[in-house]
C-alpha cells in the first residue's frame, strides 16, 4: 500500500513540474532557515548539559525594582549552607571581577583571565579534572587550577602539578571583550601552586582560563590587594552563586528562604531594595538576559525573534502548497473518484495526499541540508556571533530532529488540501468535474486569505529592511563632532604611555599623539560623576567624564569654543581644572554657555571644587546607537586613567608600514601583550554592526518572503488561467482584447494587494517606530520608504501574475474552446 | 435474488419545484441476469445505475442487496457492501494516468486488504485472461481506447464481484472495439456474473437478457 502511495506521489511530483518546483523551492529555503534556528537552539541546549547534577543546580539572582542581576553578594552562600542544610546540599561562589593578568612561569609570561572560586566547584559542576584531586584541589590558599589549554601555553609538555606560577593582576576581562578598559595598574597577587588541570572543552556558560581558590582572598585583603568583603551585602556585582539542592527539593523550597534572607539583610538599608530569585541551570542557556552576566550568551529574545522570522517564511511556503494544491484539485479529482469507487475509504485517500506532501517536504529537506551548509557559514560570519559561543556541529540526534521537523512541515502543509481532496464524493468527482466548487465559498476566501497574509508579510519585511538600510546609512554618515580620519587608537594594556609616545614620535608619518581613558564613540566605558555649582548647591547633575591629556582636544580636532585647553605644565595630581562641553554648561543653567568659563563647580561625592578653564562644542562620545542628544561631558586631566593612545598620522603616509613600525616599538617595551590597535574610522563604522547584522538577516528574510510569495502568485495564476481557458476563448471570440482579458484575470490580485497595503502600512509604521524611537540619532520614517517598499512588491507581484495572464490572453481562442 | 428496488424516488429541488430524477422505480434483479438500461439523455439511466451501485442516495423507497436493506445501512457498511460485490466500468475508462496497467489492476485490491502475494497472483491471472500480459508495464495513455476499456473491465472484475455496473462502456469506442467489449460481457455473463449496463445502442442492448426503458425517471412498459 505504502509503496503504491510512494510511487504515485513520485510520479505526480515528476509530472507536475511547475507545482513541484515552486513548492520544493519555497519549502527548502524556509526549511533551511528553520534548520539553522533548530541548530542554534540545539547548540544552546547542549550548553551545560554535561553536569551530572544539572537538575539540582540552581543559580541565585539578585533583583532590584526593575532589573535582575546574575550576581549575588558573597556572604549569601555561607548563610544558606549553615542555616538551611536540609534544603541546600552544597554551594559554590565564583568571583570574577577582574582577576586577570599575566601568569608568569620562568621566562613565560602569558596573559590569561580566570576566576576565584570555592573548593566545592568540582563537586557541583562536572568539569573533567584531568589532574588533581576533586576534594582538595581548590582548598588551600594560593592554589591555582589551569585549563588544559592554559597549562600547555605556560608549561608546554612539562607536568604542571606542584609547580609555582606568579600572578600579576592587570584586570584582564574574562569575557574577552575590549569595550571595558583594562585598569592601568598592575597588582602582583603572589605565587600560586598549580594543584590541578581541568578539561573545559565541553560547552558551558562558565568560562575561565584558570581558577584560584577563594581562600586566597583573605590574605590578599590583608595585603591590601583586594577590597573584597565576605560580610558586605551592598556589593552584589562581582560574585555568582550556584547551589546544589538536596534530592527532591526544588527552587520552590528555595524561594521562601531567599525571601527571608533578603528581608533580614536589606530591610534596614534605605537605599537598597534587593531581593533574590533563582533559575535552574538548564534555564541559563538559552535563557533570559540578566545584568552583569557571567558570560555573553545569545539572549532568548534573539532566539524568539529568529524563530518568528523562520516561521513566517515557513508558513508562507506552506501557504503556497495549500493554495496550489487547491488550485490543481480539479486535475486530481478524477483520481479521487476512481479510487473511491474502487473501494478506497476517505482516510486512505487522505493518507495518500498527506504522504505526498510529506515526500515533498522530505525532498525539500535534502535541498535544505545543502543550503544549510552555506547559510550557517554566512550566519556565523555575522558580527554579533564573535561574542557568542555557538556550537553548530551536527550529530545523529540532530538529523532525527531535522527529519521529524520536515515530516511535521509536510503534514502541516498537506492537512488542508488532503482533507479537501479526500472529501470528494466519487459520483461528483467522476461525473462532472465542474461540480466541484473551487471558485467560490469558504475555500475561495481561504485561498485569498492566504495570499493576503503572504502579501502583508512581504510588504512588512521589505519596508522594514529599507528602513534599517536607510538608518544604517544615516549612522555611517553621521558627523561625530570630531575628526576620526587618519587616526589609530592603541590599547595601552598597562604600558608606560610616555615611553611609548616617545618611541612613536620618531616616525615622521606620525603627526600628533594624545591619550584618553576611552575612545569617544566606540562604546567604551565612560565614568560618571555628580556636579553642583556654588550658586545652586541644591541642583545636581550627573555627568559623564573622559580622562584626557593636553593633546587630546587639538588631536581630535574638537572645537574649543571658549577658554583654554589644559596647559602642558598642568600637575599630574590634585585636579583643579576641567574642560566642559556646551550641554553641561546649559544643563547647569548658563544661558550663555561661554560664561561658564572661569566659574568654579563642585565635582564628585566629596564636592571638590574645580575651575572650568575651557568650553568645547558638543560631540558624540557614546555609541552612536545609544547616544542622546546634548549629553553633558566633563573633560578631565586624569593621567592615571589613560587606557588608549590616539595617534594621528599624515594622510599621505603608508599605513601598513607605519603599523609595522608601531608594533616593533610596542614589542620593545612590552613583551607579554600583543599590540592591539584599531583604525578609528573603521572602528566607528563597526559600532553600527548590529544594524548591519539586522539588515542582512531581515534582508534575507524579506528576499525569501517576496520570492516565495511571487512564485506562489505565478503558480496560482497559471492554474487560474488553465481553469478559465474556456471563458477566455469565448470572450476572445466575441472581441475582447488582450489588455481586457489580462486585466480581468489579474483583477482580484490587485484588490488583494490594495487590501494588504491598508493592513500592513499602519502595523509596519507602529512596530518600526517602537525601536526607532529608542535611538536619538535616527532617520525619518518617510513616506518614500513606504512607497519604495510598495513599489518593489508591486513590480514583482504583477510581473508574476501578468507573465501568465498575458500569455493566456494572447493565445488563439480556438485552442481554448476545442478541448472538451 | 441479487437485488430488489421498491418504489424508489429521487429528486432535486430546483427553483421551488421538485424535479424528479427517479420516480417509483421497482426492479428485481436475479443472479446471472444481463440487463440493459435504455432511454434518452436525461431520462435517469446513469442515476439509476449509481443508486444501484450505492454511489448515490435516493430519497424514498427501499433497496435490498443480497437481503441487506441498503436504505437503512450506514455509509460505512454500504461502502463495504459495494466494495465486496460490485465492479464498475466507465464510459471514459477512468484509469489512473500515473499508474501502469498492472498497477491499475492492483489498485482496487489494495483497498480490499489482499496480501501482496495474493494480489500478484490475481493481477497475473487477469492479465492472462484478458491477453494483455505484454502491456502490463505501459501507462494508459500508451494504449488505444479499446485496450484501455479492456483494462477497465479487467479492473472491475479483479476482485470477483457478483455484479458489474457499466455506464455506456462502449460510448467512446469504435464499432470493432465495441463488439469486442460486448462479446466479453456476454462471455462473463455466461460464466455467472450479473451485468447491468446503460446503453444508447439497440445493438448493444441485444447482448443482454432483459431491457429496461426509462423516460423522465420512470420505467416504461
Amino acid at each position: 500500500m505504502l509503496r503504491n502511495y510512494l510511487k504515485v506521489a513520485l510520479r505526480n511530483i515528476l509530472k507536475h513540474k511547475m507545482f513541484s518546483l515552486i513548492n520544493v523551492f519555497g519549502l527548502s529555503v524556509s526549511i533551511a532557515t528553520c534548520l539553522l534556528i533548530i541548530l542554534l537552539i540545539y547548540g544552546q541546549k547542549k550548553v551545560d548539559s554535561f553536569h551530572k547534577e544539572r537538575n539540582r543546580i540552581v543559580r541565585v539572582l539578585s533583583m532590584d525594582e526593575t532589573r535582575s542581576f546574575a550576581s549575588t553578594p558573597l556572604p549569601l552562600a555561607p548563610i544558606l549552607l549553615e542555616e538551611y542544610p536540609h534544603i541546600i546540599e552544597d554551594a559554590v561562589r565564583i568571583k570574577s571581577s577582574f582577576v586577570g593578568g599575566d601568569v608568569v612561569y620562568g621566562n613565560n609570561r602569558i596573559p590569561l583571565a580566570g576566576r576565584y572560586t570555592d573548593d566545592s566547584f568540582f563537586r557541583i559542576f562536572s568539569f573533567k579534572l584531568i589532574k588533581g584531586d576533586v576534594a582538595t584541589v581548590l582548598e588551600a590558599p594560593f592554589s591555582i587550577v589551569l585549563t588544559k589549554e592554559s597549562a600547555e601555553k605556560i608549561f608546554g609538555k612539562e607536568d604542571p602539578i606542584g609547580k609555582s606560577v606568579r600572578l600579576n593582576d592587570i584586570g584582564l576581562n574574562t569575557m574577552d571583550i575590549d569595550l571595558i578598559p583594562t585598569e592601568n595598574t598592575e597588582t602582583l597577587l603572589g605565587d600560586f601552586v598549580v594543584t590541578g588541570v581541568v578539561d573545559n572543552t565541553l560547552p558551558s556558560h562558565i568560562q575561565f582560563e584558570f581558577l584560584i581558590s577563594m581562600s586566597t582572598i583573605p590574605s590578599l585583603v590583608k595585603e591590601g590587594k583586594s577590597q573584597a568583603t565576605f560580610d558586605g551585602w551592598k556589593n552584589y556585582f562581582d560574585s555568582y552563586l550556584y547551589v546544589l539542592l538536596r534530592e527532591g527539593r526544588t527552587d520552590k523550597d528555595l524561594a521562601p528562604i531567599l525571601a527571608n534572607i533578603s528581608k533580614e539583610r536589606y530591610a534596614a538599608m534605605e537605599d537598597m531594595k534587593i531581593s533574590f530569585g533563582s533559575e535552574q541551570l538548564a534555564q541559563i542557556t538559552p535563557g533570559a538576559f540578566h545584568q552583569n552576566p557571567i558570560s555573553l550568551r545569545m539572549p532568548i529574545e534573539a532566539i524568539y525573534f529568529l524563530s518568528f522570522l523562520g516561521l513566517v517564511v515557513l508558513f508562507s511556503a506552506c501557504f503556497n502548497y495549500v493554495n496550489l494544491s487547491f488550485a490543481r484539485s480539479l486535475t486530481r479529482s478524477k483520481e479521487v473518484g476512481v479510487r473511491k469507487t474502487m473501494g478506497a475509504a476517505r482516510y486512505q485517500v487522505f493518507t495518500q495526499f498527506i504522504i505526498e506532501s510529506v515526500i515533498i517536504a522530505l525532498l525539500s529537506l535534502v535541498v535544505a541540508i545543502g543550503l544549510l551548509q552555506v547559510l550557517s557559514v554566512v550566519f556565523l560570519g555575522l558580527w554579533i556571533n564573535q561574542f557568542l559561543i555557538l556550537d553548530l556541529t551536527p550529530d545523529l540526534m540532530l538529523f532525527v530532529l531535522f527529519i521529524g521537523f520536515s515530516v511535521l512541515v509536510g503534514c502541516l502543509a498537506g492537512l488542508l488540501p488532503a482533507s479537501f481532496l479526500s472529501s470528494f464524493t466519487p459520483i461528483k468527482a467522476l461525473r462532472n468535474f465542474s461540480g466541484i466548487s473551487l471558485g467560490n465559498g469558504k475555500r475561495f476566501t481561504l485561498r485569498k486569505g492566504l495570499v493576503l497574509v503572504q502579501f502583508c508579510a512581504s510588504l512588512f519585511f521589505i519596508i522594514t529592511t529599507l528602513l534599517i538600510f536607510s538608518q544604517l546609512n544615516y549612522l555611517l554618515e553621521k558627523e561625530y563632532g570630531f575628526d576620526q580620519g587618519n587616526m589609530v587608537n592603541i590599547k595601552l594594556q598597562g604600558i608606560e604611555y610616555e615611553a611609548l609616545a616617545n618611541e612613536l614620535r620618531q616616525n615622521p608619518a606620525i603627526q600628533t599623539i594624545s591619550a584618553s581613558s576611552f575612545v569617544p564613540g566606540t562604546g567604551g566605558y565612560s565614568g560618571s560623576t555628580e556636579i553642583k555649582t556654588l550658586q545652586m548647591p541644591d541642583a545636581d547633575l550627573t555627568s559623564s567624564y573622559i580622562g584626557i591629556d593636553q593633546n587630546f582636544i587639538p588631536n581630535l580636532k574638537l572645537s574649543l569654543i571658549a577658554g583654554n585647553n589644559f596647559s602642558a605644565s598642568i600637575p599630574k595630581k590634585d585636579e583643579t581644572m576641567v574642560v566642559v562641553n556646551e550641554a553641561l554648561a546649559q544643563l547647569l543653567g548658563y544661558k550663555e554657555p561661554k560664561s561658564i568659563v572661569g566659574e568654579t563647580i563642585l565635582m564628585g561625592k566629596d564636592q571638590s571644587a574645580v575651575q572650568v578653564i575651557g568650553l568645547t562644542g558638543n560631540f558624540i562620545f557614546d555609541l552612536l546607537t545609544e547616544a542622546e542628544q546634548n549629553e553633558p561631558l566633563l573633560l578631565r586631566y586624569l593621567p592615571n586613567e589613560f587606557a588608549f593612545m590616539n595617534v594621528r598620522y599624515h594622510g599621505t603616509s603608508d599605513i601598513s608600514s607605519m603599523l609595522t613600525f608601531m608594533e616593533e616599538k610596542w614589542k620593545k617595551l612590552d613583551k607579554a601583550h600583543s599590540f592591539k590597535y584599531e583604525l578609528y574610522e573603521d572602528e566607528l563604522k563597526a559600532t553600527n554592526s548590529i544594524f548591519t547584522d539586522m539588515m542582512y538577516i531581515l534582508g534575507f528574510i524579506s528576499f525569501l518572503a517576496v520570492t516565495i510569495a511571487s512564485l506562489g502568485l505565478l503558480g496560482m495564476s497559471a492554474f487560474t488561467v488553465e481553469s478559465k481557458k474556456k471563458e477566455i476563448g469565448i470572450r476572445k471570440v466575441h472581441g475582447a482584447g488582450v489588455r481586457h482579458i489580462a486585466l480581468l484575470l489579474s483583477n482580484s490580485y490587485l484588490w488583494l494587494f490594495a487590501l494588504a497595503i491598508l493592513i500592513t502600512i499602519p502595523i509596519t509604521y507602529f512596530i518600526n517606530t517602537l525601536w526607532l524611537e529608542e535611538i536619538s540619532y535616527r532617520v525619518n520614517f518617510s513616506i518614500w520608504i513606504i512607497a519604495a517598499g510598495i513599489g518593489i512588491m508591486f513590480v514583482l507581484g504583477s510581473s508574476s501574475v501578468l507573465s501568465q495572464t498575458v500569455k493566456a490572453a494572447m493565445n488563439n481562442p480556438i485552442k481554448g474552446l476545442r478541448e472538451e | 435474488m441479487l437485488l430488489q428496488l421498491r418504489n424508489i424516488f429521487k429528486w432535486v429541488n430546483s427553483g421551488g419545484q421538485r424535479l424528479f430524477l427517479l420516480k417509483d422505480i421497482n426492479l428485481n434483479v436475479e443472479e446471472g441476469e444481463f440487463i440493459s438500461v435504455m432511454g434518452p439523455s436525461g431520462s435517469g439511466k446513469s442515476t439509476l445505475l449509481n443508486v444501484i451501485g450505492m454511489l448515490d442516495n435516493f430519497d424514498e423507497g427501499e433497496y435490498e442487496f443480497l437481503h441487506e436493506p441498503v436504505h437503512t445501512l450506514k455509509e460505512k457498511h454500504r461502502a463495504n457492501l459495494y466494495k465486496e460485490y460490485i465492479g464498475f466500468v466507465f464510459q471514459s475508462y477512468h484509469l489512473l494516468d500515473e499508474l501502469t496497467v498492472k498497477e491499475n489492476l492492483e489498485m482496487p485490491l489494495l483497498y480490499k486488504k489482499f496480501k501482496g502475494t495474493e494480489r500478484r497472483a490475481m493481477v497475473a491471472d487477469m492479465l492472462d485472461r484478458f491477453n494483455i500480459v505484454g502491456k502490463k508495464d505501459l501507462f494508459p495513455t500508451q494504449l488505444s481506447g479499446g485496450q484501455q476499456q479492456l483494462v477497465g473491465v479487467a479492473r472491475a472484475l479483479i476482485a470477483n464481484p457478483k455484479l458489474i455496473l457499466a455506464d455506456e462502456p462502449t460510448g467512446n469506442l469504435n464499432s470493432a472495439q465495441s463488439e469486442e467489449i460486448m462479446g466479453l460481457f456476454k462471455q462473463l455473463n455466461s460464466e455467472g456474473v450479473t451485468i447491468i449496463q446503460v446503453t444508447h445502442s439497440e445493438k448493444n442492448a441485444a447482448y443482454g437478457s432483459r431491457v429496461i426503458n426509462l423516460l423522465d425517471g420512470r420505467m416504461i412498459k
